[in-house]
């Protein structure tokens, strides 16, 4: 005991010591490391007790003599750690399942249990990563994000919402305090994008949550529509005006609206068809809606178009369609009290208030009125439900109307018999007898029937007719007859039909049926139709209808006219194409070419044929009378031949009168030509002959130039050839052609042979104009002779091979003739000339101008 | 280390100055995105919500506040080039930014910093070198201005303001005639040659 107190005052020296040492009440002689320890669970955790060194020489202190106590439990010295002199540490496992303190301790004098410093652990956890971040935008700035932030950490931890642009960081986030998992921001700008995420801290680290991208004008909840209202309209029972503001703070204008809207006692609503809705408005009209009816409307809205999310709904408000008058009368009945006497009687009159459905509005009276007895007309407005009358007993009418502020409902109509009511019934009339049952509570269904007081056969019969009359089957028709011609039930109808000397033949057709098809019918047929209708108590015929079956059925004539017609059509066609290939074997047969021997005359052909013809010389022989078109030229006649040569002239009238004749030998040759002339000429055409100027025309002309048959012709025979080339001065000059034309010159003949050439072959103009000149100079009585003798045997050459008996006679004569040796060499140059043409296919072809000898040939 | 720091400092300093280094990594939408919002956001209205904040919204005022605008006008706009027609956006908006720089102005300072932002990812968009943003413009020295709250002050800003809408009402339009892709855009835009040669006819006109 005394040990004890011994132990304790040196205790308490050492504490008074501590204190007065370091000027305050308790000084430690040691401390702990980490001071304020936060350690995750389930990790390792190692504190290091540090004494002072003033304590260890004070108090002959060493680190041996420290040990670790948790709470009031000693710490096992395994887990100490000697650092050195004056430090000591302890290892804890799982700290969290040890809990606080950690005190240091020390044993003085081997007995003494002295704390010398004490920490507390925090035991938590680091923050997880954040999730499921997202974001609103409230209104038009206002944009609170939410987010998961995971379990709890028992520790202090800090959340901060980051956002930024492309281009710039914003201000972050921070929550308000004791909030972990939101945060608003303020004044966000909508149209351009910007990332946000969350940053997570606390002690033991700090973790940020996925970014999230946006257009904050898309993720824009408006707040809802707000000072609903809702009005009726007096004039139009069934509408509703729903009324309400638009938010102020929004980020655009175009809003469009979701309206739903249901009776106050339903719960299912009515969504306005959105489409309706879709622009923004303040204000709807609801149609269709039930009279002096509460409905309640709710509105949200949402950005025009579909960004962002819609609004809350609105606070509901409710509105009453106006009264419309009621839709049905009342139901009505009444009962007679027979009590009464001297002629009179009380009948209570009682009726149904109408279901809210039916009055579509406040019910203010009921309008009775009373038809018959001694007072015609009684009316009288009543609230109540029900009224007795005193009346006489006579018959009545009472008509019962309910009235509301808009109007009265159609009347409900109740005949009310007299005292001493007997039914008057008649034979063969039709009654309707409708029973209504009469409980405490109103009027039962009531139920009718129609019933006669005895039947008799109709008064007359239905009328037949046919709707529809084929080959072998006709359709009647009729109508049933009035009730007042029944004069009982129709039990059934016969049909009685026959032809004109066959028998009768009948058909019984059931009541209800207004329409037969009698079948089989003979066809072209007459047919005699009659109906009778049969009650209970017998029948009467309708008169009697008649009616022809056709011979032919509906489409029977087409289907024979059709395919006739068709084939006369073909058969015709076939006809006319045939005619068209057989054309020229028709013609041939038919008419015959027979030449006219008065007109035959001599054709010369000349030596040079077109190119385009591309005929070989043995081509240019025309056998007798075998002329084709395209092989024949025109005949050229000088117009002022005329004047100056009488003979010339005449022979020229024959040739005209020949005309005719000569196409069948000659024609114009297609083609371009390099050859022209634009003076008036006579031709195998009327134009030319008629002096038309020919240049616009293309033809080359060759003369006929031998007999048809063998025969001589009796006529001077020109060749010419028309183009559109210009003409040279010598062609353009009269007088040259006068040189020409004169027999006594025989120049005329060389510079139009010369022109010809020139014109034909353009390459030669200038070779050949000498030429030209040169023969101007040539006198010679027969120039034209030899001319046409040289271009008569430039023909011959090509045309030997044909054999022509006259035209060997023409050489002889030309032979034994007129042309001396000094015109050889002249004849031998157009031979030539005439060689080279006709050998040469590709030169443009040249027609010499050709006369013949007045009144007779030239020999060649 | 030091010297570390502050190369680090300065790089993060140039690049914050031309805009050039977004802190994390926020990529700019595409073109068309950004075309749609500059689009919507040129159509904002200001000029209303401060006419009834200070009580100027009377017609008489309305007319007040209408005067020379010393923002480019749509016939300007419309024959920049795009990128010259989007800096020229940057640096007005910017401008109009230091001469509404005070607490009332707050939304709309941080609208026109979100215009901004727009622009000049659209100006990343269309050149592509990274240096697509202007550069800040230099804080003007601003005439002194009115007591805040005070009539004549309320008539100045209400001006700017005015112009502001004026200015951006000229933007929308321009951006209008701008197609769907950077290829297709400012289709009707004249060449240099022709908005000199009208400029000149202008002149002798007037």
């Amino acid at each position: 005991m005394l040990a004890l107190w011994t132990w304790i005052v040196q205790a308490l020296f050492i504490f008074l010591t501590i204190d007065s040492v370091g000027g305050g009440l308790l000084k430690p002689c040691g401390h702990i490391i980490p001071e304020s320890p936060v350690v995750a669970p389930n990790t390792t955790f190692t504190a290091i007790c540090v004494l002072d060194e003033e304590c260890l020489s004070e108090h002959h202190l060493n680190a041996n003599q420290i040990f670790w106590k948790i709470k009031d439990t000693r710490v096992p010295k395994e887990q100490y750690t000697i650092l050195n002199r004056t430090a000591a540490s302890v290892t804890l496992e799982d700290v969290s399942s040890l809990g606080s303190p950690l005190t240091c301790n020390i044993l003085l004098y081997g007995q003494i249990e002295q704390n010398i410093y004490g920490i507390q652990i925090r035991v938590g956890w680091a923050p997880e990563k954040p999730k499921n971040l997202s974001c609103i935008v409230n209104g038009q700035s206002n944009m609170k994000c939410q987010w998961d932030p995971g379990k709890e950490t028992h520790l202090d931890t800090t959340y901060v919402l980051k956002s930024e642009w492309p281009t710039r960081q914003l201000t972050d986030c921070i929550p308000p305090p004791n909030v972990n998992n939101s945060c608003t921001v303020d004044m966000v700008v909508v149209y351009v994008n910007m990332d946000v995420w969350v940053v997570a801290t606390n002690v033991l680290g700090n973790v940020s949550s996925d970014r999230i991208n946006f257009d904050p004008i898309d993720i824009v909840q408006l707040l809802p529509p707000y000072n609903v209202t809702v009005s009726n309209s007096k004039e139009i029972s069934s509408i509703l005006k729903v009324s309400w503001a638009n938010p102020v703070d929004k980020p655009f204008e175009g809003l469009k609206y979701n309206i739903r809207y249901r009776t106050k006692d339903a719960s299912d609503w009515t969504l306005i068809p959105p489409e309706d809705t879709a622009s923004t408005r303040d204000s709807f009209t609801v149609q269709y809606l039930k009279p002096f009816t509460e409905y309640v409307f709710s509105i949200r809205c949402m950005n025009r178009e579909g960004r962002g999310f819609w609004s809350n709904w609105s606070a509901e408000s409710s509105g009453v369609t106006y009264e419309a008058k009621p839709s049905n009368a009342p139901s009505f009945w009444y009962e007679i009290d027979p009590s009464q006497g001297h002629g009179y009687r009380l009948v209570h009159l009682k009726w149904k208030t109408l279901p809210r459905s039916e009055a579509n509005g406040r019910i203010l009276d009921y309008e009775v009125t009373l038809r018959g007895g001694k007072t015609s007309h009684f009316s009288r407005l009543i609230n109540d439900t029900k009224m007795t009358l005193n009346i006489t007993n006579d018959p009545y009418v009472a008509s019962l109307k309910a009235r509301n502020i808009v109007g009265s409902s159609d009347p409900s109509t109740l005949t009310i018999p007299g005292h001493d009511f007997k039914a008057d019934l008649m034979e063969s009339k039709c009654y309707l007898i409708t029973v209504i049952p009469v409980y405490d509570d109103g009027p039962g269904s009531p139920q009718s029937v129609k019933a006669y007081l005895k039947q008799a056969p109709p008064s007359r019969g239905p009328f037949v007719r046919t709707k529809k009359v084929g080959k072998n089957e006709a359709v009647l028709v009729w109508e049933h007859l009035p009730i007042d011609d029944q004069n009982g039930f129709i039990r059934n109808y016969t049909i009685f039909y026959r032809t004109s000397s066959g028998n009768e033949t009948a058909v019984h057709v059931n009541s209800s049926h207004t329409e037969y098809t009698l079948s089989p019918l003979t066809s072209d047929t007459l047919y005699m139709v009659r109906m009778a209708a049969y009650t209970d108590e017998g029948g009467k015929d309708g008169p009697e209808f008649t009616f022809t079956t056709p011979k032919f059925a509906q489409g029977e004539i087409e289907a024979i006219v059709v395919p006739v017609c068709l084939a006369f059509l073909l058969t015709t066609l076939l006809g006319v194409l045939l005619c068209f290939n057989k054309l020229d074997l028709i013609k041939k047969h038919i008419w015959p070419n027979v030449p006219d021997p008065s007109k035959s005359h001599i054709a010369q052909w000349s030596p040079h044929t077109p190119t385009r013809h591309n005929l070989h010389p043995k081509d240019q022989m025309y056998p007798e009378g075998n002329f084709t078109d395209t092989d024949v030229s025109v005949v050229e006649i000088e117009a002022n031949e005329k004047k100056h040569l009488p003979e010339d002239l005449k022979s020229l009238d024959l040739f005209k009168k020949e005309k005719i004749t000569t196409e069948g030998h000659s024609s114009g040759i297609g083609g371009s030509s390099c050859m022209s002339s634009s003076r008036p000429s006579i031709s195998s055409n009327d134009e030319s002959e008629s002096g038309q100027n020919t240049s616009s025309t293309v033809q080359y002309s060759t003369v006929v130039h031998s007999g048809y048959r063998h025969q001589v012709p009796s006529v001077q025979v020109f060749s010419r050839s028309e183009s559109t080339q210009p003409l040279l001065d010598s062609e353009e000059r009269p007088e040259d052609l006068q040189i020409v034309e004169n027999g006594g010159s025989g120049d005329g003949a060389s510079p139009r042979q010369q022109y010809f050439k020139q014109n034909c072959n353009q390459d030669e103009i200038s070779p050949d104009l000498p030429h030209f000149e040169r023969s101007k100079q040539v006198s010679s009585v027969n120039e034209e002779d030899f001319v046409r003798l040289t271009q008569q045997q430039m023909s011959d050459q090509r045309s030997q091979s044909s054999g022509s008996g006259p035209m060997k006679d023409f050489e002889d004569i030309s032979a034994a003739d007129n042309f001396g040796a000094s015109n050889d060499g002249q004849i031998q140059r157009f031979e030539t000339i005439g060689l080279e043409a006709a050998t040469d296919e590709g030169m443009p072809k040249s027609y010499l101008p050709q006369t013949v000898r007045q009144g007779g040939y030239v020999p060649q | 280390m030091w010297a570390r720091l502050r190369l680090s400092s300065l790089f993060g300093l140039t690049c914050g100055l031309l805009w050039l280094c977004p802190a994390a990594g926020s990529t700019c939408p595409v073109y068309q995105t950004l075309l749609c919002q500059l689009k919507n956001m040129a159509k904002k209205d200001f000029l209303k919500a401060f006419m009834t904040d200070q009580g100027l919204n009377s017609p008489h005022l309305n007319e007040t506040c209408t005067g020379s605008s010393d923002f480019p006008v749509t016939e300007t706009l419309k024959d920049l080039p795009p990128v010259t027609f989007l800096q020229t956006v940057s640096q007005t908006v910017r401008l109009i930014e230091q001469k509404l720089n005070e607490p009332v102005f707050k939304r709309m300072h941080i609208y026109l910093q979100g215009i901004d932002n727009n622009v000049c990812c659209m100006l990343q968009a269309l050149l592509p070198a990274p240096a697509a943003c202007p550069a800040p413009a230099s804080r003007r020295t601003l005439s002194p201005t009115p007591t805040v709250g005070s009539f004549s002050w309320k008539l100045e800003r209400c001006k700017i303001i005015q112009s502001y809408q004026r200015f951006m009402e000229a933007v929308g339009k321009v951006l209008e005639t701008w197609g769907a892709s950077p290829g297709q855009r400012n289709r009707k835009r004249r060449s240099l040659l022709n908005v000199l040669l009208g400029q000149r006819r202008k002149v002798r006109a007037g």
